[in-house]
């Protein structure tokens, strides 16, 4: 995995945010101050310095990961970043859910690579709090795909209950996109 | 039938908009055709050879009469009159102009209909047997579980980006017109030793290159876990599926790779720690879809079964052989389930004017209770008339030509689209179909053959499900020409099996001769009142192939 | 053998083939076919740009038949023979 580019702007809970993370490959040094993002194989590695960090630190898993690689680490960490190589590829989404609802991360979860408008529906379902979309790709269509449905027939990371629970109570899921 | 309440219509609502917008980024180059094809296929529509082909759901084969009217308006506005009526119960038209989709879709809405996850990496519409609610040996009806799994799949967030396409199918009877074996997964309704229904699993199930009878994972699943059972399969799919070769990334071929009882282990594992969640259906949820599902204002009749067996014997053979073949028993004293073939000579397997559309909605108003079913083999049904007045009603349809006596007979043939329309295709499905029908149509090799299903696949991919028809036809390329595999044995039903091939691929202009002597083979193989496939299985395919290939 | 330059419309999904300045057409008559590969290659490339406009552009073979007593360039495979004459069995 190559150094992302620095990208101007994210979407952090549906606002377009600048981007203050940088990724860290698993042979350069690790600068002491500001956010990184390094590879679960690099945080496996150099826990110990990583630990020690003044800046944020964040671990990025791939989609063969399960997430349960982090079970122990949620404590030292500020963030997981998933990334998703190619948009196709769902187990991403399977990745955020079993970190929110089984494992119980609370902190920022971020999706980075082929992040693309209308796949960011289903990934703020599936958890994700973070957007980095790729490079080329509107903000701002990102930002309205986010409210595509107010309804939603399943739970997920961002309502454990079905329709079916929450039905006496009304549907309407707050508006968190705006 | 189910009707949707405000959040089924919101959902649907939001859904034309999403689509809506899409497709303008499409148009505008905004998003290009290789981000646009995940989205598209997603909401059923696909690139043919000649045109987009749109398909529309038709949950678990369900319409009710404003619904059939309405895809008959479709068809009219803005495709060619016609539509297709799919094995998995769908509708599918084979002209939409891209910009004219979200108009379709805005149309379908009003009628609660939508093309949602009818195509693309996703968890596709779920398919039942035609005859739930009627059918008289089945154990319950299993439209509501359909139902509760259309909600659960319908825009599911972890799974709109599977390995491949995932099909579901439900039967609550035990016999199979619903192909449950040949599913991602099958649900079977069953009862366990305590006298509780519940749902036996079946995964792994699938036709393509790599043909398999889906196997059991477990026998009985109690009904409030149903949807977390799913989720932990779909789960464990989604994560250790193949996505490395598309041909090697359907469910049945993790199950091969992993051991059914590893795959069984691994969902076991997973929905362990799901199973006592949010997901669990509560009474009040399975109370609230099941009253969508329940019987119509049935009449209290006298005489059914005897008045059935007298209307055989009526001096009009094509009336009484109608009865025999497409009229099935219903668990209601006085009424019937009627099937209407729309295959007959000269028409494409499975395709129905926008006419007769609009004629079988309103002979299903005057007739039943106007509710209409699409069925596995690419029919329409009726499932509630009264034995009284199926002559009146076939009268009807014997009229609009859609009165053929032939429900599993020889000529009701599945038949993909093959080479006319579809861009996979190796071969013609189509017009192999039309000179099968030429040949063998006439009444008496009907009546004489018997139950028989033919179905014809214009490539490997198996669309006309081939390896399950008694008779299957594989089409394939022989440098440039078209050839044709014959396979024998094949079922789907309860009984579901896979077809073994016959011999060598036989030349276009010989295959139809080659069928006929296949029928030949039967007859004089078979014993007294011996179905052919049992006679297949009892014979072997060698007997047979002595016969075929002179 | 002859080459021509396919692709189905984005508006319509219609085949439509890669006609002379860099224009479209719903013929295969009025296609431009290119003798050499390396020409076709080309034009193909071309076509990719317009993606807006076209969806997946390929080549197909094309040769000279026999028709009505005349020399006609038709396509090769018998589905692109089908994709540019329309289905064999009369619709519904």
């Amino acid at each position: 995995m190559s150094e992302s580019n620095s990208r101007p702007s994210i979407l952090v809970n549906g606002q377009i945010s600048e981007d203050a993370w940088r990724s860290v490959d698993d042979e350069s040094p690790v600068p002491s101050e500001g956010d990184v993002i390094v590879s679960l194989a690099r945080w496996q590695r150099d826990r110990p310095e990583l630990g020690d960090r003044l800046g944020r630190t964040a671990v990025r898993l791939d989609p063969e990961h399960s997430g349960r690689e982090l079970a122990d680490a949620f404590d030292a960490l500020d963030m997981i970043v998933v990334d998703f190589p190619k948009f196709t590829d769902g187990r991403g989404y399977t990745i955020a859910r079993r970190l929110r609802e089984q494992l119980g991360w609370r902190k920022a979860l971020r999706a980075q690579g082929d992040v693309l408008p209308d796949q960011v529906f289903f990934m703020q379902r599936c958890g994700f709090d973070v957007l980095a979309l790729r490079a080329d790709k509107s903000l701002e269509t990102a930002q309205r795909a986010l409210s595509a449905f107010s309804v939603s027939y399943q739970g997920a990371a961002d309502d454990p209950r079905p329709l079916y629970r929450r039905r006496p109570e009304g549907v309407v899921r707050s508006a968190r996109a705006s | 039938m189910y009707r949707y309440d405000e959040h089924d219509a919101t959902i649907i609502r939001e859904r034309v908009a999403q689509f809506h917008d899409q497709v303008a980024r499409r148009l505008s180059g905004e998003i290009s055709e290789n981000e646009f094809k995940p989205l598209r296929l997603q909401n059923g529509l696909y690139m043919q050879l000649h045109a987009y082909m749109l398909r529309v759901a038709v949950p678990y084969g369900w319409l009710s009469s404003a619904q059939l009217h309405r895809l008959a308006h479709v068809a009219r506005t803005w495709d060619k009159g016609y539509g297709h009526l799919s094995t998995r119960q769908n509708v599918q038209y084979n002209w939409p102009a891209l910009e004219d989709v979200p108009k379709i879709l805005a149309a379908l809405a009003e009628v609660e209909m939508h093309a949602v996850q009818t195509s693309g990496n996703c968890i596709r519409n779920t398919t039942s047997d035609h005859f739930a609610g009627v059918a008289r040996e089945e154990l319950e009806d299993p439209r509501p579980y359909c139902e509760l799994i259309r909600q659960w799949s319908t825009f599911h967030p972890e799974f709109a980006a599977l390995p491949r396409k995932f099909k579901i199918a439900v039967t609550g009877s035990p016999r199979d017109r619903a192909a449950v074996q040949i599913h991602d997964i099958g649900i079977r309704i069953v009862e366990n030793e305590a006298g509780e229904r519940g749902f036996e699993i079946l995964v792994g199930g699938g036709l393509g290159r790599t043909p398999r009878i889906a196997r059991s994972i477990r026998d009985f699943l109690p009904k409030a876990d149903l949807l977390s059972y799913l989720e932990a399969i779909l789960r464990v799919y989604n994560e250790q599926g193949r996505r490395d070769n598309k041909y090697k990334a359907r469910i049945k071929i993790l199950v091969d790779a992993l051991g059914v009882d590893a795959f069984r282990e691994a969902v076991e594992a997973e929905w362990a720690e799901i199973k006592d969640g949010a997901m669990k259906l509560t009474d009040e949820e399975l109370a609230r879809v099941a009253k969508h599902f329940e019987p119509p204002a049935y009449e209290s009749l006298e005489g059914g079964d005897a008045l059935l067996a007298g209307k055989k014997l009526s001096p009009n053979r094509r009336f009484a052989a109608w009865l025999e073949s497409n009229v099935e028993p219903h668990k209601v004293p006085g009424y019937a389930a009627v099937v209407i073939t729309v295959k007959s000579p000269g028409r494409p397997p499975g395709d129905i004017t926008a006419d007769h559309m609009d004629a079988v909605a309103e002979l299903a108003e005057r007739f039943g209770f106007g509710e209409i079913v699409i069925t596995h083999r690419q029919n329409l049904c009726i499932p509630d008339v009264r034995i009284d007045q199926l002559e009146a009603l076939w009268a009807e349809l014997d009229a609009l030509a859609l009165g053929e006596a032939n429900y599993f007979r020889a000529t009701d043939i599945i038949a993909c689209p093959g080479l006319d329309y579809c861009s996979l295709a190796n071969a013609r499905s189509i017009p192999v179909a039309q000179r099968l029908t030429e040949r063998l149509h006439k009444l008496e090799r009907l009546e004489g053959v018997g139950e028989l299903t033919i179905n014809i696949s214009g490539c490997i991919n198996a669309c006309g499900h081939h390896h399950v028809g008694n008779i299957g036809v594989l089409g394939i390329d022989k440098q440039g020409e078209e050839f044709y595999q014959l396979m024998l044995g094949g079922s789907s039903a309860e009984d579901a099996s896979l077809g073994k091939i016959l011999g060598p691929a036989i030349p276009s202009d010989e295959i139809v001769d080659a069928v006929d002597r296949v029928l030949d083979a039967y007859l004089s193989l078979r014993n007294d009142g011996e179905r052919f496939l049992d006679c297949v299985r009892r014979v072997g395919t060698r007997s047979f192939k002595e016969r075929v290939y002179v | 053998m002859h080459f021509v330059v396919t692709a189905s419309a984005t508006k319509t999904g219609q085949p439509v083939y890669r006609a002379p300045a860099d224009t479209w057409t719903e013929r295969f008559d009025a296609a431009q076919s290119f003798g050499e590969r390396a020409l076709a290659e080309a034009a193909l490339e071309a076509a990719r740009r317009e993606e807006a406009v076209v969806c997946d552009p390929y080549l197909i073979d094309a040769a000279h038949a026999e028709i009505d007593g005349e020399p006609r360039l038709r396509p090769v495979a018998l589905k692109e023979q089908i994709r540019a004459d329309g289905p064999t069995v009369a619709l519904p």
